[in-house]
């Protein structure tokens, strides 16, 4: 047998992630704060592609943690951090869905775009605004998973773990998803190409 | 082809000639394919224009999205994270205390007092009721609650800050170790 020291798969070992454990002391609130508020707000942002939710979205998630704080077990801190902004998000997601559902059942071209303007999202952040779009415009689960993949850089059974669901969901999704993100950013590069082109035509 | 050949003449599977799935395309694109697998799918992509499309497709999509910049967060939501202490009820949080604002489990004496802090007027959200300033620390450090829930009653440290990592020195156990 080779004993080959195994990728440490944090699921089944004690809380304690190797390294952190000897050394770990508890966070001030102020720590968890500044340690974790930049990565916690990007997820947000690109989950819900506008300033105003990515917000809301961060605050309420860091109030939760604040109020679980005491189920806290060290070393999964991140995890944790993961599984609670993706799940509020998708809750936050459903929860609008239905709104929609009961409230405009005639209005539905406004739901398809919903987002901010383009130049809202470049002026408030100057992020590709192409990218987020396309990435908005991903079902909720596929977005879901392809931002926990490439934007926060999580393994396939991390996100497996953070959306609770199988690995072979996982890869179909990101792969999907990808596809799908890929197809929207060219359609709209080239739109906006035309466009400019049109526009040197004319000026 | 000998008689006894034709029993055995079922083609041995060229895996390399098997398109790849969906799955095993992002897989492979994410290096989350094992050894075998990979060498596979690599020696099929060799071959394959359509499936190395597929790969190259989603590597595009992956450095997008892997090379975009980052909104940075506001300084404004930072203060409002800051400021979760002194707004938020924390259920969990023994008898008659509350957490102040430096993570230190305080126990509030007059809530109606405190003032909202600054920074907080453009946060969109109803605020939570208050408590928190204007209260008496009562020793518990907020790491002290944090640690709670991995130590054993008997250690439960009742003094602020003690630093010490309670019963988690043990050896990390990797499954399958010998």
């Amino acid at each position: 047998m080779t004993a080959s020291p195994a990728p440490s798969t944090t699921l089944s070992a004690e809380p304690v992630l190797p390294g952190e454990g000897a050394e770990w002391t508890p966070p001030s609130w102020d720590e968890v704060v500044r340690e974790h508020a930049d990565r916690v707000y990007r997820l947000a942002y690109r989950l819900t592609g506008n300033q105003h939710d990515a917000e809301d979205l961060t605050q309420e998630t860091f109030v939760r943690v604040f109020r679980s704080l005491s189920s806290y077990k060290p070393g999964t801190f991140e995890g944790w951090l993961h599984r609670i902004t993706t799940n509020l998000f998708l809750d936050m997601v459903r929860r609008r869905a239905r709104i929609r559902m009961e409230a405009l059942p005639e209005d539905s071209d406004r739901i398809a775009g919903q987002g901010p303007e383009p130049e809202q999202v470049f002026s408030d952040t100057h992020l590709d605004p192409l990218l987020q779009e396309a990435l908005d415009e991903l079902p909720p689960e596929f977005r879901a998973a392809v931002v926990l993949c490439d934007v926060e850089g999580l393994s396939y059974e991390e996100i497996g773990a953070t959306l609770n669901v199988k690995l072979g969901t996982v890869r179909s999704r990101i792969h999907r998803g990808r596809a799908a993100l890929r197809n929207s950013l060219e359609r709209r590069r080239a739109a906006l190409a035309e466009e400019r082109q049109l526009q040197e035509v004319a000026g | 082809m000998s008689a006894g050949g034709r029993l055995f003449s079922v083609q041995v599977p060229d895996w390399g000639q098997d398109h790849l799935t969906v799955e095993a395309v992002a897989a492979y694109v994410d290096g989350e394919l094992a050894e075998r697998p990979y060498d596979r799918a690599t020696r099929h992509l060799a071959a394959c224009p359509e499936c190395a499309a597929q790969v190259v497709a989603q590597g595009q999509a992956r450095s997008a999205l892997r090379s975009a910049r980052c909104p940075s967060l506001p300084s404004s939501l930072m203060s409002a994270l800051r400021s979760i202490p002194h707004d938020t009820e924390l259920p969990g949080a023994p008898n008659g205390l509350a957490m102040s604002p430096e993570g230190e489990l305080v126990s509030p004496l007059d809530p109606t007092e405190s003032a909202p802090p600054a920074g907080l007027a453009s946060t969109p959200k109803p605020r939570r009721s208050r408590i928190g300033a204007g209260a008496t620390i009562s020793g518990l450090a907020l790491g002290a609650l944090a640690i709670g829930a991995v130590i054993i009653a008997g250690d439960t440290p009742t003094s602020a800050s003690t630093g010490v990592p309670p019963s988690i020195d043990a050896h990390l156990q990797l499954p399958g170790a010998p």
